[in-house]
């Protein structure tokens, strides 16, 4: 944490609006993408992520210094996130949605082409199937390079859950992946990169 | 097949020891389906790496900034609601207990004469309390009714000011529809 960070806390604890919009402007991306990730749709990221500064706003006074501020404020952000897919009860894809999502589509679309796209596109699709907290648990593991121990913290689990949780998240991301492959074109292939 | 726990280390090998390395990559040499989520986690892995941060909108702070103000208000509106609403409520869990506790002594046809004999004697008792008033009113000094009347019409004057400027300011807020 840099010292001008420190400094920022201590006057938005203090009740320093300014230096709290630093703090935001500091985090936008972080929060953003973590409820994009979450939601998969940018208007509602943008909703949650700002309701989630709000939250943090509220709470500052209450943060505990000596612990990263970003996973303090992820957490309220993975909290919230997880409470609106409860309360949307947004739908997670099943094995059978996803099949029928992969299959090729009459319409021709050249951006369906390109890899990067398709891996995006790939890669959102499989979060959808997971249920929010195992969505929360891979997103915080991959995306922010959180160990288990932080995953536990952020999302109030025991460690051995978010253990549990990310393996069974792996498992459903390989096994996906592997149905995706297998309707593709060249299909998947015994070595890995890491064989 | 059970293949644990080969299962759990070929998707997380980052704690594994150089032994339980070995007798994985082993293990991967002679089962193909665990070789198969090898490769195909290596490969989602490598695609999550390829997917970038997703960046806020252009003016997302400044938006925050904005809308700081309006949800300092909704909170405090939020807030005093949620008082009143505990006001009301515990006022009527009082009001409730205390019938209750009225009905479970007395009977309803008891409940009904008092109703009956309250209504009859309403009138006599009010001459009588004009009387008793009447009676204690005339004791009063006049020095006293000036004081009392000035002291009254200050209070009747604060509340109607404090009362108007509430309304005022809910009035500009938007808060009273």
């Amino acid at each position: 944490m840099s010292i001008d960070e420190n400094e920022l806390l201590v006057l938005a604890q203090n009740g320093s609006e300014e230096a709290f919009t630093q703090l935001v402007e500091r985090y936008q991306n972080p929060v953003y993408n973590l409820c994009y990730r979450m939601l998969g749709e940018p208007t509602e990221a943008e909703d949650a992520a700002q309701e989630s500064f709000w939250r943090a706003y509220q709470a500052i006074r209450r943060y505990d210094r000596s612990r990263p501020f970003a996973t303090w404020l992820l957490s309220i952000t993975a909290h919230y996130c997880i409470d609106q897919q409860r309360k949307r009860r947004l739908p997670t894809l099943e094995i059978e949605d996803w099949m029928e999502e992969v299959l090729p589509d009459n319409t021709p679309d050249p951006e369906k082409m390109i890899g990067a796209h398709e891996e995006k596109e790939r890669i959102h699709r499989m979060l959808s199937t997971l249920n929010p907290q195992d969505r929360a648990a891979i997103i915080l593991r991959y995306w922010y390079e959180f160990s288990e121990e932080e995953i536990s913290q952020a999302l109030q689990l025991s460690v051995s859950a978010v253990k549990s949780r990310l393996h069974r998240a792996r498992l459903k991301f390989a096994s996906l992946y592997q149905a995706d492959r297998k309707l593709t074109p060249g299909g998947i292939h015994d070595e890995s990169p890491a064989f | 097949m059970n293949h644990q726990p080969f299962e759990t280390w070929n998707l997380d090998r980052t704690k594994l020891t150089p032994d339980q390395q070995t007798e994985l990559a082993r293990h991967l040499e002679t089962c193909p389906e665990c070789r198969h989520t090898a490769t195909a986690w290596e490969c989602v892995q490598v695609e999550i790496k390829s997917v970038p941060q997703v960046k806020a909108p252009v003016g997302f702070a400044t938006r925050f900034q904005n809308s700081l103000a309006e949800r300092r208000r909704q909170a405090h509106y939020r807030q005093t609601r949620k008082m009143l609403g505990i006001l009301g409520i515990s006022l009527l869990v009082i009001f409730l207990l205390l019938a209750a506790s009225i009905l479970v002594r007395t009977s309803p046809a008891a409940w009904i004469g008092s109703i009956i004999r309250i209504i009859v004697d309403a009138p006599f008792n009010l001459l009588e309390l004009r009387f008793i008033a009447a009676f204690w009113l005339a004791k009063i000094p006049p020095l006293a009714w000036i004081g009392a009347s000035s002291v009254i019409t200050a209070w009747m004057l604060v509340f109607t000011l404090t009362g108007a400027l509430t309304y005022k300011r809910f009035h500009h807020q938007g808060e009273l529809r």
